[in-house]
């Protein structure tokens, strides 16, 4: 079934597919490999049909406004949330078998700490439960809390918190770290330093995949930045992309009998948004793009170009209401 | 069984001094009080004393309270996110009813012991060694299903209900299992309601030990199964649970 690739095809899956698509190869590369993802709460559909594949190594920032399904999605890749249909892997594993493994480390949301117990009880819990930790002292250190070991969990700031279920993520040894919203809370200058701490660890080859409303810290600190709005990736690539879609322009146009691959042949386009007649270009360089625009398709009317920073046009790729299945208007 | 998790959910049970107290004396103390009470009713030819009949079901009385009180503890873990935080390691459902329910029983291994001491040295209580075990070790064993309960209930309940919910269940067992009013004092529906109890049965398996019970055997099987169930419903939910707050 897989012809020349590595043989799998005998792994017994209940849904039929994707181990037999992976080689081995294939799942130590792929820290995280999600396809056809769906959940929905009562009428709520927090995710529809996310398809995600993320290389090992790789840091990722998952850009969304509320609701728009960050952690819905980070709860079903660490299993926390069954998907309604949908695959899950983990470097090759569903998610409960990589959390067995120690794969998996997470800093969630809500992921609380004990009132009742100090930072070293709670790490050092964590860290038994685990195959092959990390030594409690180090994870302490590399989550820069080593002076609050003995500190009870009532007794810790808000920022604190977050570093102390820093710890407990790390003390896994985990190879993928989700982070949902880690630096919530947190003044500029401890998220400064929480990212620092974060930059020893992806310094060693590890994937990280972490939720943000900053888009500073996206910016930053993530190789790759995946925007996600209503449950859907509505845009997913580098920082550079992200960079340019920030310093760029927004050329809007109507021009009869268009196509996207006529558009996207334009120079310097990096995102083309087709509805009806009108077109929305975005342009790393608006005037390169607005001369080719004009010379290929004269007949354009009510042409306009405007600026974009960082902030409008992730406004601009998540804000936006829908009016029909995936159009946007 | 992780010795980890088992350290440190003991060593958080034992930060809580006030309910470990109220745990560990009252059942004692409401002994000695019922003791006296019905000493004045009791008829006179009986040829068991007061002090012996109230000791299986005042230490019955303890090994269910702090079962039940400890394990509901649960819940607030729960709402503080921990639990989710728990599941992404690898302990399993089974670990994590163990780690719970060995703590249960730990702290439910004084309160009988205590009711026996005040038994013994305050209403001169004379029982055989194998008495004494049944009132105190046996009767703990037996409470196993109880420390499930509370944990189960934790792991329902929420901030709001779960007190109330742990109290009204405590009573109403305590009164089925014929623990503040002996049964035979009771109309005989009250009997056919306890069967189907577990309450019932750990006073039941208390009384081998004064020799008033039926077969300890029997009362031990029905506990066993009883915490079957009650841990299969806690596995269920533990894996299941991912509820956000």
């Amino acid at each position: 079934m897989t012809g020349g690739r590595e043989n799998l095809g005998q792994v017994k899956n209940p849904e039929g597919m994707d181990e037999t698509l992976l080689s081995k190869a294939e799942r130590r590369d792929t820290a995280v490999h999600v396809q056809g993802l769906r959940k929905h709460y009562g009428e709520v559909h927090a995710v529809k049909e996310v398809d995600l594949t993320i290389k090992a190594g790789e840091v990722v920032a998952l850009l969304g406004p509320n609701g728009a399904g960050k952690s819905t999605m980070v709860d079903m890749i660490v299993g926390l949330t069954t998907p309604d249909s949908g695959i899950v892997r983990v470097f090759g594993l569903p998610p409960r078998q990589a959390v067995l493994e120690g794969v998996i480390g997470a800093m969630l949301q809500e992921g609380a700490l004990l009132d009742d117990a100090t930072v070293i009880e709670m790490v050092g819990m964590v860290a038994s439960l685990h195959k092959n930790p990390l030594p409690v002292r180090e994870a302490l250190r590399k989550a820069g809390i080593e002076e609050l070991a003995r500190r009870r969990s009532t007794k810790l700031s808000t920022g604190q918190k977050q570093r102390v279920r820093f710890a407990v993520a790390l003390v896994a040894d985990p190879d993928l770290l989700l982070l949902d919203e880690p630096t919530a809370g947190m003044d500029v200058r401890r998220r400064h330093e929480f990212w620092h701490s974060m930059q020893e660890f992806t310094a060693s080859g590890r994937t990280v995949m972490f939720a943000t409303h900053y888009l500073e810290e996206a910016e930053e600190f993530a190789d790759r930045v995946v925007f996600l709005r209503d449950g859907r990736i509505v845009a997913d690539g580098s920082v550079a992309q992200v960079r340019s879609l920030a310093a760029g322009r927004t050329l809007r146009a109507t021009i009869s009998g268009v196509s996207e691959p006529a558009m996207r042949a334009l120079p310097s386009v990096v995102n083309v948004e087709i509805r009806q007649d009108k077109v929305a270009v975005l342009s790393s360089d608006s005037d390169t793009t607005l001369r080719a625009l004009l010379s290929r398709f004269p007949h354009a009317r009510d042409v306009e170009v405007v600026g974009v920073g960082l902030d409008e046009a992730f406004l601009a790729l998540t804000s936006r209401t829908r009016t029909s299945e995936g159009e946007l208007s | 069984m992780n010795l980890g998790y088992l350290a440190l959910e003991l060593r958080r049970v034992l930060r809580e001094p006030g309910t470990l107290l109220f745990i560990i004396g009252f059942p004692g103390a409401f002994y000695l009080l019922e003791a006296v009470i019905f000493e004045s009713q009791w008829p006179a030819r009986s040829a068991i004393d007061p002090g012996a009949v109230l000791l299986p079901a005042m230490a019955g009385w303890g090994v269910l309270i702090s079962g039940m009180l400890v394990g509901a503890r649960v819940m607030n873990e729960r709402e503080a996110g921990w639990q989710r935080q728990l599941r992404l390691t690898p302990l399993t459902g089974g670990g994590y009813l163990l780690g719970k329910a060995a703590v249960g029983l730990l702290v439910s291994i004084p309160p009988p012991i205590v009711v026996a001491l005040a038994a013994a040295l305050f209403r001169d209580v004379r029982l055989d060694l194998g008495g004494w075990l049944f009132v105190t070790l046996v009767i703990t064993l037996g409470g196993t299903p109880f420390a499930v309960l509370g944990l189960l209930i934790g792991q329902f309940g929420n901030k709001k209900n779960t007190q109330q919910i742990i109290i009204i269940g405590m009573l109403v067992l305590a009164i089925f299992g014929g623990i503040f009013i002996p049964l035979d004092s009771l109309p005989p529906w009250f009997t056919y309601v306890g069967y189907a109890t577990p309450s019932y049965w750990l006073i039941d398996l208390g009384r081998a030990g004064i020799e008033m019970g039926g077969d300890p055997m029997r009362a031990g099987l029905i506990l066993l199964a009883w915490t079957v169930v009650l841990a299969g419903a806690v596995i269920w939910r533990y894996r299941h649970d991912s509820a956000r707050n």
